[in-house]
């Protein structure tokens, strides 16, 4: 049987802020934790319980206090600066709740960013900004600022910039918070054949037990600790979203009867 | 309790508070200075022209600084209104702060004026002298122009609806994109450009003819150069956007660049224009000592005074776009990176702004030199004035840049 290749793992991954301060928190415990290539993984948990600290810490935005990141096999916490930055946009693609697209930057030019870091060709970028709006269905947009979209077409622009380098990795924050059920609906049908069809590896961070029903693996986080998992292996997205309602309602009668 | 409230909110922004005190503070010291030299001058045509001018700068640049003051308030008072604070309410939080900054720059203001009196008599050889009637002249312009900040903060409380005051702060940049807006096209939009730059510097002939006042051929080239703006600068910022797309430092840059000139337009013109426009009178002072004293004072303080606006506004527009820059480090920019391009838009902005100043100051310079209007000392003073808040205003920026990056929470 074919070994999956781990894209991403946390080896004992701890993070704690305003280390050696009165007001020292320890918002991760010793996390260990893998993503194979090609997998959908959403991470769901209550607020406070350390989601965006997890996801933030194995993609490079935050560094943790203790333990490794491992991606694609190189160890983040050993790189340089500069090695931070030509990894980042070599191998993965950040989508936010609030997009953060740059406003004083046309929509095309936001998207191009990741190409110029990579030192792609005018042409080449052309082509590849092109390509990519008209699968987002955003190619008539691409001369207008960010703050002249709604949401929806913005969040398809921080898509395509995520998407634009080929990234082996997307890292996705409540991509759909921001976005109403429509548009939420259509960017995660985007995700999953992404997934499906490019094999492109997800990590997404979602309170929502419905946007959480797309992905293949669930990760539910408590208090800093990986609390359980759940794969959806064969199950229809019904069944596993009824799954997921029940542990996240399981979750919540225990924080009720204590 | 309302009190305190107002104060501790005037302490816990004390970057905005500074700069709006230091503004009330510049603006009096200039009035008193203006209107006891002035008085000596009398209601002379052209002194009328200079009084109004003065008195119209000095107002609008309070009301950009009072403005920005408030708009940065807007949040604060968003979260009051939701729980519940009333209209009278939030005009006097409101009040409280704006004349508690009044009143601490007032009598400073008026105090380092006077003192400065036998200075500018000693190095200018006037001999002005505070007069009661030039005092209730300055009195009655800086009630009128506390009045209208007064009433414009009312009735900012009073239309603006909570949910429009939350986002305010992020909206300060807004309103539709006009630079890619090209009617008739590249060719049309081409045309412009090679009409607008020599349009600038056409007028500059008119200091060949000695009976023309050099404040004539001053005044067309400001018109022009607030048309240059959208005529000729951002579309030029558009095709080297287009040429360099493919730079990861210059395409960010650049970006930078062209939405400062969109957001700092209104300030880039008042202070260009409104120093040009008071340094070409020189030639209008008919050899009168007070009158040439007068309008070297006007010039000097209108730079200061516009440069510290441009400054607080700018700053404001930097607050606001580190919460953008962590974005370009997750692209995969390093923060060594960021200041890099930031020290380069920092520098194209005050540098392009220079270079639009020099253009019109060199030559009618000349133009002063050759009518004797001018003394090389006072040629110094006038160009101290106009570079010295410049430089200082840029090493602000560029600290305040650095500051902002270092701040942002990201890995190295």
């Amino acid at each position: 049987m074919e070994e999956k290749k781990v894209v991403l793992e946390a080896r004992n991954m701890k993070k704690i802020y305003n280390y050696q301060t009165p007001n020292e928190f320890e918002a991760l415990h010793n996390i260990n934790f893998k993503v194979y290539e090609g997998e959908f993984v959403a991470i769901m948990g209550p607020s406070g319980s350390g989601k965006s600290t997890f996801i933030n810490n194995i993609s490079t935005i935050d560094e943790c206090t203790g333990g490794n990141v491992f991606i694609n096999g190189k160890n983040v916490r050993a790189m340089t600066a500069n090695e931070i930055g030509h990894f980042r946009y070599e191998n993965l693609g950040f989508i936010f709740q609030d997009f953060n697209l740059l406003d004083t930057h046309t929509m095309y030019e936001n998207i191009a960013m990741p190409l110029a870091l990579a030192h792609v060709s005018k042409d080449r970028i052309e082509a590849r900004v092109n390509e990519l709006a008209k699968e987002m269905k955003i190619d008539m947009l691409l001369k207008k600022y960010p703050n002249e979209c709604s949401g929806g077409q913005r969040q398809r622009a921080s898509i395509c910039r995520a998407l634009v380098n080929h990234p082996r990795i997307i890292v996705a924050d409540e991509p759909t918070g921001n976005l109403d059920s429509v548009n939420s609906s259509e960017l995660l049908k985007i995700l999953q054949e992404l997934n499906r069809n490019n094999g492109v590896t997800i990590v997404m961070v979602t309170h929502d037990a419905l946007i959480a029903s797309y992905s293949s693996r669930l990760i539910y986080i408590k208090d800093g600790n990986i609390e359980s998992e759940m794969v959806r292996g064969e199950s229809s997205q019904d069944e596993y979203f009824k799954k997921i309602v029940e542990l996240n309602s399981r979750e919540s009668m225990e924080i009720l009867t204590k | 309790m309302i009190f305190q409230e107002a104060l501790r909110s005037v302490r816990n922004d004390l970057f905005r508070a500074f700069f709006f005190w230091l503004t009330f503070l510049l603006t009096t010291i200039f009035i008193f200075l203006f209107f006891n030299l002035s008085y000596e001058i009398g209601e002379e045509g052209v002194m009328t022209i200079v009084t109004v001018f003065m008195v119209i700068v000095c107002t609008v640049d309070i009301f950009f600084v009072n403005h920005f003051y408030m708009t940065s308030r807007a949040k604060d008072l968003a979260v009051r209104l939701i729980c519940g604070a009333t209209y009278t309410y939030l005009s006097f939080y409101l009040l409280i702060q704006v004349v508690f900054l009044l009143l601490l720059a007032l009598p400073a203001g008026i105090g380092i004026g006077w003192a400065l009196m036998p200075v500018i008599n000693n190095l200018l050889g006037t001999s002005i002298t505070i007069t009661g009637d030039a005092m209730i002249r300055i009195a009655v312009v800086i009630g009128l122009i506390i009045f209208w900040i007064l009433l414009f903060n009312l009735s900012f409380t009073y239309k603006s609806a909570a949910g429009m005051m939350f986002n305010m702060q992020s909206e300060m940049v807004s309103g539709k994109s006009n630079v890619l807006t090209v009617r008739g096209g590249k060719n049309a939009e081409k045309l412009k450009r090679i009409i607008l730059i020599p349009l600038y510097v056409a007028p500059l002939l008119l200091l060949f003819d000695p009976l023309k006042p050099s404040v004539i051929c001053a005044g067309f080239c400001i018109v022009v150069f607030a048309m240059i703006f959208d005529g000729a600068w951002v579309p030029y910022l558009n095709d080297q956007m287009d040429r360099h797309i493919s730079d990861a430092f210059k395409n960010i840059h650049i970006g930078f660049h062209r939405m400062n000139v969109r957001y700092m337009k209104k300030n880039l013109i008042l202070v260009n224009g409104s120093t040009l426009f008071v340094y070409a009178l020189l030639d209008q002072a008919g050899g009168s000592n007070v009158f040439t004293v007068t309008i070297l004072l006007s010039c000097c303080m209108v730079s200061f005074l516009l440069w510290f606006a441009y400054l607080f506004q700018y700053t404001t527009e930097q607050v606001r776009r580190g919460a953008k820059l962590g974005t370009l480090l997750h692209i995969g920019y390093t923060k060594e990176q960021l200041k890099q391009i930031l020290r380069k838009e920092v520098f194209s902005i005050y540098g392009t702004t220079l270079l639009f100043f020099t253009v019109i100051y060199l030559p009618v310079t000349v133009s002063h030199i050759s009518r004797a209007a001018i003394t090389l000392p006072q040629l110094a003073l006038v160009s101290g004035c106009y570079l010295l808040p410049l430089v200082i205003c840029m090493v602000v920026s560029l600290q305040f840049y650095n500051r902002v990056v270092d701040r942002i929470r990201t890995v190295r």
